[in-house]
């Protein structure tokens, strides 16, 4: 397979023989106002290449970052799950109310604590037990009132909805947050996920149970992914992949207990899909790509040598 | 028939013009040749002066008959002419229009001293016996001489032209009058205007009479807390309107034009408010269990709770999906209103028919018809007044739904308002920032419909209340304006208000004459002029425009009628 770099401006891919691979850059503009941002040194861009593409796309790689999209469905799931538990009475709204009381503890104190292993601001750790306050007070308060939102409304409308705010909880999910800031870069996605349970919420029959209930969603959907995020540690393979196993096998557990055995296998059907069938899929494409237009591009770059 | 076309220059004078008041007025002639096809036009300052036969021909005067109206007071006009003068050259005249006051007419006599009009030419070369006839009775009429009138006056005069009258008219309009003492009626009426204007003008605390409009008010606003009591209500309104009226009958300097309309008006108010006043004081009973009966049941608490209690049903009007928590809150708040309002009216229930006998007596002291309307617009007001606060109420809930579901729907997105910027831009929260946004945006639209089906109906009732009480206005103000005098005068008189003048050719045994014929506004256009006021009454009465109005209920925005207020009277010489 032959090689070629291009110069300045996009080389015409189409003139070329299909099996060539073509490795596309542009200079960088002279002033400051024509740099882009994608601007690549000519002289490094193939050492780039060869250095970053390849360790992140080993197929090993790829399915450890399929990882963090199950994570996510399967707290989308275990959130669903928590909630037939309500509606079934399987589980009392105390008792998951101490549960959850006890995870929240727990999450805090880890989070002061790699916190502290970084930097320490007291001001910081209080702000965030007031805003931890704030929100159970707010759930307090508002669930009377949440659970009474969609009695006029029917079961189908209600869980339809529910449906479309998970879909685009996870589509615009971002699933590589910025780990440095302790807050959603995607609000879009977050608020359609509250969304989804406070409809949830709606449907259960007493105010506790819905405050019980939206606490773990707080912790499902907020809490967990800002920790897993924040903590260097849970990005490591064999860590992710206990964790993903683990919330796999509560999953079905749960899935199986409020006895959805359909739901249970589209969960893990999907679950094989996302995690074993798509990236090896897109490994192999990384191997046929022919043009690769930058360092961030996703491709299988051979050795090659510096002009 | 052709005129015979010279280019001599003369001066056409016409005489006998029926019953034209105006001291003088400005006449365009068109000209149009038609063998040259040339046309021209030229203006002519026309000139009234009183007509003052002398003694001797005053039996004469009363021969003349039919010629053309009326005797001693008739006026002739005569025309001046106008630099530059205007000539056509050959060929017949086809037609003549002229555009004026009028009507005009030649007399034989007059045509005979024509030798020639710009343009135009008329027989006899020569003086015949007619001719010689009219102009005896121009000299007697004072035309032939010129002692009366001053040459700086008619310069034409040199040429031993018309002679201009020398004496007003006693009927000329009182404008032209010098200032005369007043009257000792006049004094009693001004006095009587003067008390009535500073009683209706007194000035009373906003929050008294528009407690809505004074909690409405910003801090912009609030230099202004007074209002006059003429501002507040129509019947105060209308008595400032009356003092009004009071005064311009006694004022020495009105016009008569003006002065007779607003006499007619009163006079027709009060006459229509007789009879009203005698069915009010003798039926006052009958007149009230009616009304209660027709307007006041729709009012009433058991109907309106039947209103309220439709939107509580578990039926879902109109499709709305409501709350059932929210529901009950809303409904049992107005339910309260409504049987709040219900048991202080109540009250006053057993004084209705005392109040319309003293409203019956008022209106047949002078208050006229007017005065009923008023009281009645009054009264629409004080009965809705629970519809009028509850219908804020919900237009402000309204407001405020659509406003919050705006900013949680820009929480939801993670955008946010810069007010300075004036744009949406990217907004930072928190988690806490977006828990709280998206649980207030759920609230919000969820509960939009509860809200949306109270405010709907309020808004029908309150529309309702706006009609009536529009139509009502309304009806004062066209009564105010109703053209009583222009119609009388023109029933007795169809000349009275002329509006252009034909000047045709006619043939006559010496030759072509030139024959003007008036144009008079009539009692149908008069009415018809009238009628074509509701409208711009309409337009006054509603403060929005079409698109303004849907924009209003739409938005929750409040809608209101312009505040009561009357014609008041201009410098013009009718109203109309």
């Amino acid at each position: 397979m032959s090689r070629s770099h291009g110069t300045e401006g996009e080389q015409a891919a189409s003139n070329g023989d299909p099996e060539e691979v073509q490795y596309l850059f542009r200079e960088p503009g002279r002033r400051d106002d024509e740099r882009e941002d994608n601007a690549v040194d000519p002289r490094v861009f193939l050492k780039r290449m060869r250095i970053e593409n390849p360790p992140a796309r080993a197929l090993a790689t790829l399915f450890v970052d399929t990882l963090v999209v199950h994570r996510q469905i399967a707290l989308v799931l275990l959130d669903f799950l928590v909630f037939l538990l309500h509606k079934d009475e399987r589980v009392t709204a105390k008792g998951m109310f101490g549960i959850e009381l006890h995870f929240f503890a727990m999450f805090y104190v880890l989070l002061i604590c790699v916190v502290a292993l970084v930097a320490r601001s007291r001001s910081k750790d209080a702000r965030r037990v007031e805003q931890g306050a704030l929100c159970m007070l707010l759930l307090a308060t508002f669930s009377p009132l949440l659970r009474t939102l969609t009695e006029a409304y029917s079961s189908d409308t209600v869980y339809t909805l529910v449906s479309l705010c998970g879909v685009v909880h996870l589509y615009l999910y971002d699933y590589q947050p910025d780990v440095d800031a302790l807050r959603f870069n995607s609000a879009v996605s977050l608020n359609a996920g509250f969304l989804m349970s406070l409809l949830l919420a709606s449907r259960l029959e007493t105010s506790e149970a819905v405050a019980s209930f939206l606490l773990c969603s707080i912790l499902l959907l907020a809490l967990v992914p800002m920790g897993t995020a924040r903590a260097s540690f849970a990005r490591h393979g064999v860590i992710a992949v206990l964790m993903n196993v683990s919330l796999f096998l509560a999953v079905q557990y749960g899935l199986h207990l409020v006895e959805r055995s359909g739901l249970a296998v589209a969960y893990s059907v999907v679950t094989f899909m996302v995690c074993v069938v798509c990236p090896f899929l897109l490994w192999i494409l990384q191997t046929r790509k022919h043009v690769v237009r930058g360092p961030w591009d996703v491709a299988k770059v051979d050795q090659v040598e510096l002009d | 028939m052709s005129g015979h076309i010279t280019k001599r220059k003369t001066t056409l004078a016409l005489v006998r013009a029926e019953d034209a008041r105006l001291p003088s007025a400005r006449v365009r002639v068109v000209l149009l040749a038609r063998e040259s096809k040339t046309c021209r036009e030229v203006e002519l300052e026309v000139r009234r002066r009183q007509l003052r036969p002398r003694r001797a021909t005053r039996s004469r005067r009363g021969e003349e008959g039919n010629e053309g109206g009326e005797g001693a007071g008739s006026g002739f006009y005569v025309i001046k002419d106008q630099e530059p003068r205007v000539v056509l050259e050959g060929g017949d005249v086809e037609l003549v229009l002229v555009q004026g006051p009028g009507p005009w007419r030649l007399t034989p006599g007059a045509r005979a001293h024509i030798l020639g009009v710009d343009g135009l030419c008329y027989c006899p070369k020569r003086e015949s016996q007619a001719a010689k006839e009219a102009r005896a009775e121009l000299a007697a009429y004072g035309l032939a001489t010129s002692s009366d009138v001053s040459s700086q006056d008619d310069p034409l005069l040199e040429k031993g032209l018309v002679a201009l009258f020398g004496r007003q008219d006693k009927d000329a309009p009182a404008c032209n009058a010098q200032s005369k003492d007043p009257s000792r009626l006049s004094k009693v009426l001004d006095t009587i205007g003067r008390t009535l204007i500073s009683c209706a003008s007194v000035q009373i605390p906003m929050v008294l009479c528009k407690p809505f409009a004074f909690l409405r008010m910003t801090k912009v606003d609030a230099k202004a807390p007074r209002l006059r009591c003429c501002d507040a209500s129509a019947v105060v309104s209308l008595i400032e309107h009356r003092g009004q009226q009071m005064r311009l009958l006694a004022a020495p300097g009105a016009s008569m034009a003006r002065y007779g309309q607003t006499a007619a008006c009163l006079v027709f108010d009060m006459l229509l408010g007789v009879i009203v006043g005698v069915c009010l004081t003798l039926r006052e009973r009958e007149i009230g269990d009616f009304l209660f009966d027709s307007v006041g049941y729709q009012f009433q608490s058991g109907v309106m709770r039947k209103r309220v209690l439709w939107v509580l049903s578990q039926h879902a009007p109109l499709g709305f999906k409501l709350n059932e928590g929210l529901d009950e809150v809303l409904g049992n708040t107005v339910l309260f209103a409504i049987e709040s309002w219900h048991v202080f009216t109540a009250q006053l229930a057993p004084f209705g028919p005392q109040l319309l006998f003293t409203i019956g007596v008022l209106s047949l002291l002078g208050g006229g018809l007017s005065m009923v309307l008023a009281f009645a617009c009054d009264a629409a007001s004080f009965v809705t007044l629970h519809i009028q606060f509850l219908y804020n109420f919900f237009a402000r809930l309204h407001r405020f739904q659509l406003a919050g579901m705006s900013t949680f729907w820009k929480v939801m997105r993670g955008k946010k308002r810069n007010v300075l910027r004036g744009r949406v831009d990217t907004g930072d929260y928190a988690t806490g920032d977006l828990l709280f946004g998206s649980m207030a945006f759920l609230v919000f639209g969820f509960l939009f419909q509860t809200t949306l089906a109270y405010y709907v109906m309020f808004v029908g009732l309150w529309l309702l209340t706006v009609v009536v009480h529009g139509l009502l206005l309304i009806a004062i103000k066209m009564l105010q304006c109703a053209p009583i005098y222009a119609v009388g005068q023109t029933v007795v008189r169809p000349t009275r208000y002329p509006r252009g003048v034909v000047l045709d050719l006619c043939q006559e045994p010496w030759g072509a004459a030139l024959e003007l014929r008036g144009l008079y506004i009539g009692v149908g256009e008069i009415l018809g002029a009238w009628m074509s006021l509701i409208g711009p009454f309409g337009e006054w009465a509603r403060r929005h425009d079409t698109s303004g109005f849907a924009a209003a209920i739409r938005g929750g925005h409040q809608i209101s009628l312009a505040q009561a207020d009357f014609p008041r009277y201009q410098d013009d010489a009718t109203t109309l």
